[in-house]
């Protein structure tokens, strides 16, 4: 039994792969529109995924076996590691709200015996990642992160408590998300990202490929406690030792993705960025914002308004995998929050072997 | 011709049917075919199979008679026999 607290660990990202209905090239869907796409007419799982077997599984359930393939032929290899030391991670927030809702309206026509039965048991979330962990023989754990618009993040911060706490040797993180029906929450996201995860340490000491490190936080800022300049101080400093525990002193980020709302939390969230350079989410292809601009923006200071609130986590996935895929200039920094509280960071470094070693001995210390 | 019960059953359109709630070919539910052993059915599948000819033909089957569904030709038979029930 591991007796120490282990510390926000080094990740390596081995593998990256990208399904959206804009490309499967990060650097393409992360700019993607928010406009839905019928599943069928950009995602046909017969050629993606194979001629039978898939017919039964929701549209996110099949886009993260094709990510994770994808993720795959990038030379994320788990299976270099015995299945019970594979854990799985799935973050999502909306990917079944279109099948829930479905669900419903059957229940409401039919009753409960009109639901498909190879649809049924999909009420559960965590049930949309079981293909993708039985096909991978991700055996070692699984967990699923649900939470509005960080929840990729916040897998990335278990997932590098779990490695090196030593519950596994190697990650699978799925993100996915589809478009929420009749446009609520902002319309929503769709399409997947996987990457294939390892300690940085044991990447390198195993001689694999690696395509950048990354180093995350995720924490809490009440946002209560905003209302009063003593908790606003206190969220200063919590925010800003998060800030130092991701990012080196000396290797500032080249860029900065911010994916914040109009709230206070996302306020006091730039507050603490001040100083750093900040790039902003490319606003979306189909128009202009559709809820039109946020009221507690400041365009004068930010140059470009923020988006309304989504409650997907694909956008700061993609931006985490197009940082990964930059492969040259310096690190990057991800950031998303949202009105609720929920702060998650995480620095992408492109790899370069000065960084492990330094990783390394930080690590050891 | 097609092949039909004097319930008015149509053997191909319910093999068109169970191929594609299977996901198969429809050459490859032949006859004789069994669900289980030849055509990789699981007890998911079974169930859906199920629900499946009771929306298309307006059947209601019980549990025990769930046992007969085991190829085309058994379910062709089941189903002839409920329709013909049902007239």
């Amino acid at each position: 039994m591991s007796t120490r607290c282990p510390g926000p660990a080094e990740l390596a990202v081995t593998g990256v792969g990208v399904v959206s209905p804009w490309g499967d090239d990060p650097e393409t869907a992360v700019v993607g529109g928010s406009a839905p796409f019928p599943a069928g007419e950009w995602f046909n799982h017969r050629t993606r995924l194979g001629p039978r077997g898939y017919k039964y599984l929701p549209s996110a359930a099949q886009y993260i076996l094709a990510a994770a393939r994808a993720a795959q032929v990038d030379r994320g290899c788990p299976e270099a590691h015995p299945a019970d030391r594979r854990g799985f991670l799935l973050a999502t927030n909306a990917g079944l709200a279109g099948l829930f809702d479905s669900m419903d309206a059957t229940i409401a026509a039919e009753g409960a015996a009109g639901i498909s039965p190879a649809s049924a048991p999909y009420f559960a979330v965590n049930v949309l990642g079981n293909r993708l962990a039985a096909e991978l023989s991700l055996n070692g754990f699984a967990l699923t992160f649900a939470t509005a618009r960080t929840a990729a993040v916040d897998a990335l911060s278990t997932g590098a408590l779990a490695l090196a706490s030593g519950r596994c040797d190697t990650l699978v993180l799925a993100a996915v998300e589809e478009p929420v029906p009749d446009g609520r929450g902002g319309g929503g996201e769709q399409g997947a990202v996987a990457l294939t995860l390892e300690p940085a340490v044991a990447a390198r000491a195993r001689g694999t490929a690696v395509r950048a490190t990354l180093r995350t936080r995720s924490l809490f800022v009440p946002p209560a406690a905003l209302d009063g300049a003593q908790g606003r101080a206190h969220a200063d400093r919590v925010l800003a030792a998060a800030l130092t525990q991701v990012l080196p002193s000396a290797n500032p980020p080249s860029t900065v993705h911010v994916d914040l709302d109009s709230s206070p939390v996302s306020a006091a969230v730039v507050a603490a960025l001040a100083g750093i350079p900040v790039r902003l989410p490319e606003p979306p292809r189909d128009g202009p914002y559709p809820d039109g601009p946020p009221e507690d923006d400041d365009p004068a200071r930010t140059g470009r308004l923020l988006p309304p609130r989504r409650i997907g986590c694909l956008g700061p996935a993609l931006a985490v995998a197009r940082a990964v895929n930059a492969a040259k200039g310096g690190d990057q920094l991800v950031v998303c929050a949202t009105g609720a509280g929920h702060v998650a960071l995480v620095r992408v470094s492109p790899y370069r072997l000065t960084t492990t070693q330094e990783s390394e001995h930080a690590e050891a210390a | 011709m097609a092949d039909t019960t004097t319930s008015g059953l149509d053997k191909e359109q319910l093999r068109d049917l169970v191929a594609d709630v299977l996901d198969l070919d429809v050459a490859e539910v032949t006859d004789d075919a069994h669900f289980v052993d030849d055509l990789d059915v699981d007890s998911l599948m079974a169930l859906e199979i199920t629900v499946r000819l009771e929306k298309e033909y307006g059947v209601r089957l019980a549990e025990t008679e769930l046992a007969s569904i085991t190829s085309l030709q058994s379910t062709y038979e089941l189903l002839g026999h409920k329709l013909r029930e049902t007239r």
